[in-house]
Parts: C-alpha cells; sequence; structure tokens
C-alpha cells in the first residue's frame, strides 16, 4: 500500500515580528499571540518565486532520504500563486532540477485544503496507473499577493514550501477521506487584482460549523471516534480558530497542534509541516488531517502510522 | 429570545468580557469583547435562536439590546 515515506520543507530565513508590525493597529500583544496565534511570519525573498521555493523543498526531502529522487514516477505542485499562469510550476520545478523526462508533472488548484486533496489525489494517481512513487509539493506564497495594509491578513499569512514523498514503504498510510465544497461562499476568500481579500467572519463560521462534521465523516468511515486519534492535524489557520475547533468538538488541547506561532498561516503547506514534525519527532500513530479554506473547500482524512 | 438569553448566550461562550459589569447598552467592543469573539458570539445566537445573523450590520448592530432586537425582528 502506497503512502507517505518522508516529508522536507523550506523555511524562508526573513521572520517578520508581528508585535512590532502590530503596533501601527495600536494591536495588544494578548490579541496577536493568543487569537491571531501567529508572532513571527516568514517571508520570501521578493525575487524567490513559488518554483524556486518548490525546489528548496524538493532538495530538502533529498537531503532527508538520502535520495536523489530522480526514480519518481510523478512530481505533483499544489499552488494557487504560479510563476505564471502557463505554464504550470511543476514542469517549471522539473526543469529547474533537471529530473528525468519520463517523470508526469501536473498541478492542483487549491489553498488549504490542497494537502489532504493532493495526498489521495496522487496516491490514487499513482496506484491507478501501476506506478509506485511520487513527490507532492506545497508552495503558495500569499505574500505575493498580501495587501499590507490590511490588517486582517497581513499579521496571519506566511510562506513555506514542503514536499512529501509517497511510496511503496510508508511511515504513514491514509484512509477514510472525506471532502466537500461550499462554492456559494468564494468570495470570502478571493483574490482579485492580485491582492488577497479575506472575509473573516466568513471563514471562522464555515470552519466552526463545518469541520466538526467533515471530522466526524472521516471518523465514521475508519469505525473510529474522536477519542481513538492521537493529534488532530488542522490546517493553521489561526490560533483563535484552532481553539474553536477544540472547544466546539470537546477536544483535548494538548492533541490540537499547533504549529503557526512562528511561521505563520502557510495555506496548504502547514499540515505537511505539523506531519513532518510527526514522522521525524512526534511518531504518534492515529493523526487525523483536516485542511478547509479557499474554494471554500474543505477535506480530511487519517493517517495510520506503519512503522 | 429576550434580552436574558441574549446576555447568557454571550456569558456561555465563555469569550473574555466582565459578564457580572455587562452592559446591554453599550457595544460588545465598549464590554472588552475583541472581533473574533464577537464572530463566536454571533455564531452562538445564530445557533441558539435558529436565525440566520449573517447580514447583521456589526457597525449598526453592536450592543446586547440591538442584537436582540434584530433577532426578535428576524424570527417574527
Amino acid at each position: 500500500m502506497l503512502g507517505i515515506e518522508s516529508i522536507g520543507s523550506y523555511l524562508p530565513e526573513t521572520r517578520i515580528d508581528n508585535h512590532k508590525a502590530g503596533q501601527r493597529w495600536d494591536l495588544k500583544p494578548d490579541f496577536i499571540e493568543s487569537k491571531i496565534g501567529v508572532t513571527e511570519r516568514l517571508v520570501k525573498d521578493p525575487d524567490e518565486e513559488t518554483s524556486d521555493m518548490a525546489v528548496k523543498a524538493f532538495e530538502a526531502l533529498r537531503r532527508k532520504t538520502g535520495q536523489d529522487l530522480t526514480d519518481i514516477d510523478v512530481l505533483v505542485v499544489v499552488t494557487q500563486n504560479p510563476d505564471y499562469n502557463i505554464p504550470h510550476v511543476a514542469g517549471l520545478v522539473h526543469g529547474k532540477l533537471e529530473l528525468p523526462q519520463k517523470i508526469s508533472t501536473f498541478d492542483i488548484s487549491l489553498g488549504c485544503s490542497g494537502y489532504v486533496y493532493g495526498l489521495n489525489i496522487l496516491a490514487g494517481f499513482l496506484q491507478s496507473v501501476g506506478m509506485t512513487r511520487g513527490v507532492l509539493i506545497t508552495a503558495d506564497p500569499y505574500s505575493k499577493i498580501i495587501d499590507a495594509e490590511d490588517k486582517n491578513t497581513v499579521l496571519l499569512f506566511g510562506d513555506a514550501a514542503t514536499a512529501t514523498l509517497i511510496g511503496p514503504e510508508p511511515i504513514y498510510t491514509m484512509h477514510s477521506f472525506a471532502g466537500g465544497s461550499q462554492g456559494d461562499l468564494k468570495r470570502s476568500l478571493i483574490c482579485e487584482n492580485d491582492t488577497l481579500e479575506m472575509n473573516g467572519r466568513d471563514i471562522f463560521n464555515f470552519a466552526a460549523t463545518s469541520v466538526p462534521g467533515l471530522v466526524g465523516q472521516s471518523l465514521d468511515r475508519a469505525g473510529l471516534t474522536l477519542d481513538d486519534i492521537d493529534a488532530f492535524l488542522f490546517h493553521q489557520g489561526s490560533g483563535y480558530i484552532l481553539d474553536t475547533l477544540a472547544r466546539r468538538m470537546k477536544l483535548d488541547s494538548a492533541k490540537v497542534i499547533r504549529g503557526l506561532g512562528r511561521v505563520g498561516n502557510t495555506v496548504s503547506s502547514s499540515i505537511p509541516l505539523l506531519l513532518e514534525a510527526e514522522i521525524d519527532y512526534d511518531r504518534r500513530e492515529k493523526l487525523l488531517l483536516c485542511g478547509f479554506g479557499v474554494g471554500l473547500s474543505y477535506a480530511s482524512c487519517i493517517c495510520q502510522r506503519k512503522d | 429570545m429576550n434580552l436574558e438569553d441574549v446576555v447568557a448566550v454571550i456569558a456561555e461562550t465563555g469569550v473574555k468580557a466582565d459578564m457580572e459589569n455587562f452592559d446591554v447598552d453599550k457595544t460588545l467592543e465598549e464590554n472588552g469583547i475583541d472581533s473574533l469573539d464577537t464572530y463566536t458570539i454571533l455564531l452562538a445566537l445564530e445557533e441558539k435562536a435558529g436565525v440566520p445573523l449573517e447580514e447583521v450590520e456589526l457597525e449598526k448592530v453592536n450592543t446586547a439590546k440591538l442584537l436582540q432586537a434584530y433577532i426578535q425582528k428576524k424570527s417574527a
């Protein structure tokens, strides 16, 4: 059975201090720390492109696995902030890494739900066509589209990229996928004229009311209960959303993993950044992954440790 | 839903506010409730009253009393 063998990541070096940045709006430290949940956020260099970040994540995966990964069958990039409209970022990454011609490439256009969809799309694709190894990259730098004057978004989002190796010797396997959409709320998180606009209340309501039911669907499909899950790897939308989900679902807050404090909301990279730590250090057995956001779109699945 | 119910729902959400000195005529912000906790309160009121509050203009309907009047009007 195919699953997740390893994850590598790339975090830009530039960190912005949200306490300093928040002074212009007179935001209290407690609001930044406990409500936004982001004290520092990562920002890529202005001349660094999405494909450059993706290449760095791929190279991190190479270092971690000790493999050159030229034997993979498929390379996928999840992004909505590509270098160009045409061609796709995965093709650019393929070119920059000088990968063999036999490797298929394609992009997936999704935001915060993109990693959960991407994992299941890539694993399903590999299995359906009789292939065994692929890399899923997430790289969606919102600094390209953030309005620096918009306190609702500028203090929240961070830039990062991850690369996940899917293969036949997994550390985690995925099962019990559940997903859905609310396309009528598309304007709640939208980029027009190269500028991101977010209706925070719509996103909050969507997450608070939709995620618990979605998680329930994955658990039902697996024949599990909330108590069976060792850690909840929710999309790191904000500290407040994570607290709200924990409260509404009556979860042990220690099981709701937080990783946005010194990074920011890194869109489709937020879940794999948490999962990378599970693979390398924390090693918990049953994880529930749930992404939600742009679209509005949501998806969840369960990851089971195999070693 | 009467005014006491509205205040009770606000208290039940557990948002950070001095509920003993809560003033139904003051805005939620003046009662020490921040913008994100306001989202929680509106969602709790919506679920309790069974009335959609998506269209509430928070600049205008921003006190417990005004929220109660809005819910009553929508429930009628």
